[in-house]
């Protein structure tokens, strides 16, 4: 035979998890599986406005559409303000509001499609030998693309609002980065136990919403009375939205301690959240 | 060659848990392992074998057996309970044809998809995409969503995977009637072909398949290997219990009440097999048949060898009074085609009247049973009270017995006769005018 001679042993207990302690093997079992992932990928984007006439335009339509809706609800109906002087505020508002929601849907996104990630693929599960691990990823992947055009409107709109675009914004990918980790580690946990507990997919999207409305999406931080701000910095969510805004819009560094504080939690909660993936993954099949 | 075995199963066991109900499922989570809520089901049990290089291996067996629960574990498709398996190489699956493709892609890229999932190096595949396209035969469609495909072309795709991805280790269930009869030869053909060079695990209930193409059959039964060799002397002894009956594991067909064997003459109603009561019945059931029996040559039940005298016995017992029994059989193929048949009243052969409670063996000496193609034939048997033209049915069995017909030859249609001479004469002079 032309290619090398593998052997594998097949014992009850499955793939041993331990090594997958250590990130670096984490990374290099998904990026075994690079092949499967860039195709479901390319899917997952392709096939979520397929056979729409404006095909991959909504991507660029449907968040500029948002846009409007909350500018006007939250500006001009509640007339809530960022701060920023002037007559320019309303657009920069919208701006604002813009930038939380593109990173909040990065992971909502994934999160909200966690649950049914393994439930709504059995084949995968029982009846071929299929890396379930790259489900969770794939749908990261896609949100993070959809995130990338989001970004292209926004960059455009800032150029047409403040006539110039801070250098920071190139450190986003800084700010996102962790932001992935944790909500893949998120998804990992979600979608094993969305297998033996239907109800976490209902739970999942309550808990998603009331955490959209719970960090500084529609509102800026210091909107917020000075006693409740721990509770912010205890919200992975609100520091990544937070400093993410710092860096594209405002044109100032991330809060680097924060910012390493949250990647080494967002890495702990991507390697809890796979170890209990791969452990339960056993068990999907007897479920299913 | 090298000796070492490329599969090793160890103590192999499944089990599968069964909950009464499913509220019983989330109890054994709370309790853990220390009070048990459910049935243990073993879909297989202390299975141990070892296959080297270059052995094509049937498994055989009745439903439910265990095999495919076998091929799975095999195909890491499922984990064992206990023991564990060793397995050299790689192995390509022609089992769930097609169950790993995203309906979504394209096929092109469910080739490397399927690849991936597999392990095979995406330039290896690229090498491979001529050779599996041409033998899909798909034409254009392979840059469709293949959730627009046929069922047929579906399969023919994900079975030219499976095929070329130069797989170690093939392993090939039965249901391969896939895509059409010139698909299906060209799967036959390219399975023999691997035959040659790499190891196969082929799944069949068809013993002339096995026979044919194995050089070892294991047969399990209840989940545990009941036989494991040479494949006439496997396929035979599976054959002779499957037709005989003898020994059903527990459980596995509901044994009738009245077997006849507590009744009559013990000798005389050897290798008789009780009517299942599943089987399609009518009649005023003034007489009952109650079992039968084919047999010829050697004896096995259930076998019958062309060319050779054979016996086909009904056991009936009269609940009345039956003042002119006719009784008769009608072997039917799988099509339902009636092949043979006959009754006492077509032989003129005047039964004496039957009295109630009494037990009777009628057999039909056939001198000479015909040439069928190898296959499963069912028997229907009836008694009847009248005449040939002017009756009523006391009892009609339909498919009261799978009978096994071993040719001596391959027929050209339905069926021959045994035997056929052939002579070649030239004629002097070309043409006769």
């Amino acid at each position: 035979m032309e290619h090398e001679e593998t052997i594998q042993t097949i014992t009850p207990a499955g793939t041993p998890v331990v090594p997958f302690l250590n990130p670096v093997r984490l990374f290099l079992h998904l990026w075994g599986f690079r092949e499967i992932i860039r195709p479901m990928t390319r899917r997952e984007i392709a096939g979520r406005y397929r056979g729409s006439w404006l095909g991959v335009g909504w991507s660029f339509l449907q968040p500029l559409l948002m846009l409007c809706v909350y500018t006007f609800v939250f500006s001009v109906v509640f007339e809530i303000r960022w701060g920023m002087s002037g007559e320019e505020s309303r657009s920069a508002f919208a701006i604002a509001l813009f930038m939380g929601l593109i990173s909040f849907s990065i992971f909502s996104e994934t999160v909200n499609a966690a649950p049914s990630a393994v439930l709504s693929n059995p084949n995968l599960v029982k009846r071929v030998v299929f890396p379930l691990e790259v489900l969770p990823l794939v749908r990261l992947l896609g949100s993070f693309v959809q995130a990338f055009f989001s970004l292209a409107v926004l960059v455009l709109a800032m150029i047409a609002v403040f006539g110039t675009v801070p250098w920071t914004i190139l450190l986003l990918p800084l700010v996102w980065l962790p932001l992935g980790l944790f909500t893949l580690g998120i998804a990992y946990f979600l979608a094993a136990i969305g297998v033996f507990i239907r109800d976490t997919g209902a739970l999942t999207s309550i808990f998603t919403t009331m955490l959209l409305f719970l960090s500084p999406i529609f509102y800026p931080l210091r909107a917020v009375p000075e006693r409740f701000h721990f509770l912010y910095r205890l919200n992975p969510i609100a520091v990544f939205v937070e400093e993410a805004r710092k860096v594209a819009l405002w044109g100032a560094f991330p809060d680097w301690g924060w910012l390493f504080a949250a990647a080494v939690f967002s890495l702990a909660v991507l390697i809890f959240g796979f170890l209990w993936f791969m452990k339960s993954k056993n068990a999907f099949a007897d479920v299913l | 060659m090298n000796r070492d075995p490329v599969i090793l199963g160890t103590g192999l066991g499944k089990c599968y848990p069964i909950y009464q109900a499913p509220v019983d499922r989330l109890k054994q989570s709370f309790w853990r392992r220390r009070k048990v809520f459910y049935r243990e089901f073993w879909a297989l049990r202390d299975v141990s074998f070892g296959i080297r290089k270059g052995e094509t291996v049937g498994l055989v067996g009745s439903n439910g057996s265990g095999k495919s629960t076998l091929l799975q574990l095999i195909s890491g498709v499922l984990r064992p309970t206990e023991g564990n398996l060793r397995i050299r190489g790689r192995v390509s699956a022609l089992l769930e044809l097609g169950a790993g493709f995203n309906p979504d892609c394209t096929g092109r890229e469910n080739v490397f998809m399927n690849g991936a999932i597999m392990g095979i190096p995406q330039q290896e595949i690229e090498k491979r995409y001529d050779d599996i396209l041409r033998f899909a035969d798909i034409g254009p469609f392979i840059d469709q969503p293949v959730k627009t495909y046929s069922s047929g072309m579906y399969v023919r795709l994900a079975f030219a995977v499976a095929v070329h991805v130069s797989p170690d280790i093939l392993l090939v269930d039965e249901a391969l009637a896939v895509g059409d009869l010139r698909f299906q030869q060209k799967c036959i053909a390219r399975i023999r072909e691997f035959c040659e060079k790499g190891t196969v695990i082929f799944v069949s209930h068809d013993p002339t398949v096995v026979r044919e193409l194995c050089s070892r059959v294991i047969w399990l039964e209840g989940g545990r290997i009941r036989g494991d060799g040479p494949p006439r002397e496997v396929v035979d002894r599976y054959l002779a219990y499957m037709y005989e009956g003898e020994k059903e594991p527990a459980g596995a067909r509901p044994q009738d009440a009245a077997g006849p064997g507590e009744e009559g003459p013990e000798d005389l109603l050897r290798g008789f097999l009780p009517v299942d009561s599943a089987c399609r019945q009518f009649g005023d059931r003034r007489a009952v048949i109650e079992a039968v029996r084919v047999r010829s040559r050697n004896g096995t039940a259930g076998v019958v060898y062309s060319g050779d005298p054979c016996e086909i016995s009904l056991y009936f017992r009269a609940l009345e009074n039956v003042d002119r029994p006719v009784a008769g059989f009608v072997v039917r193929d799988r099509l339902g085609r009636e092949l043979l048949a006959d009754n006492t009243a077509l032989l003129k052969k005047e039964l004496p009247p039957l009295s109630k409670g009494g037990g009777y063996v009628l057999t039909f000496h056939l001198d000479s049973w015909p040439n069928l193609r190898e296959e499963e034939y069912s028997l229907t048997a009836a008694v009847a009270d009248g005449s040939l033209t002017d009756h009523v049915q006391c009892h009609y069995v339909h498919d009261a017995l799978v009978i096994r017909s071993v040719p001596v030859r391959m027929p050209g249609a339905i069926l021959s006769v045994t035997k056929t001479e052939i002579s070649l004469g030239k004629v002097e002079g070309g043409h006769a005018s």
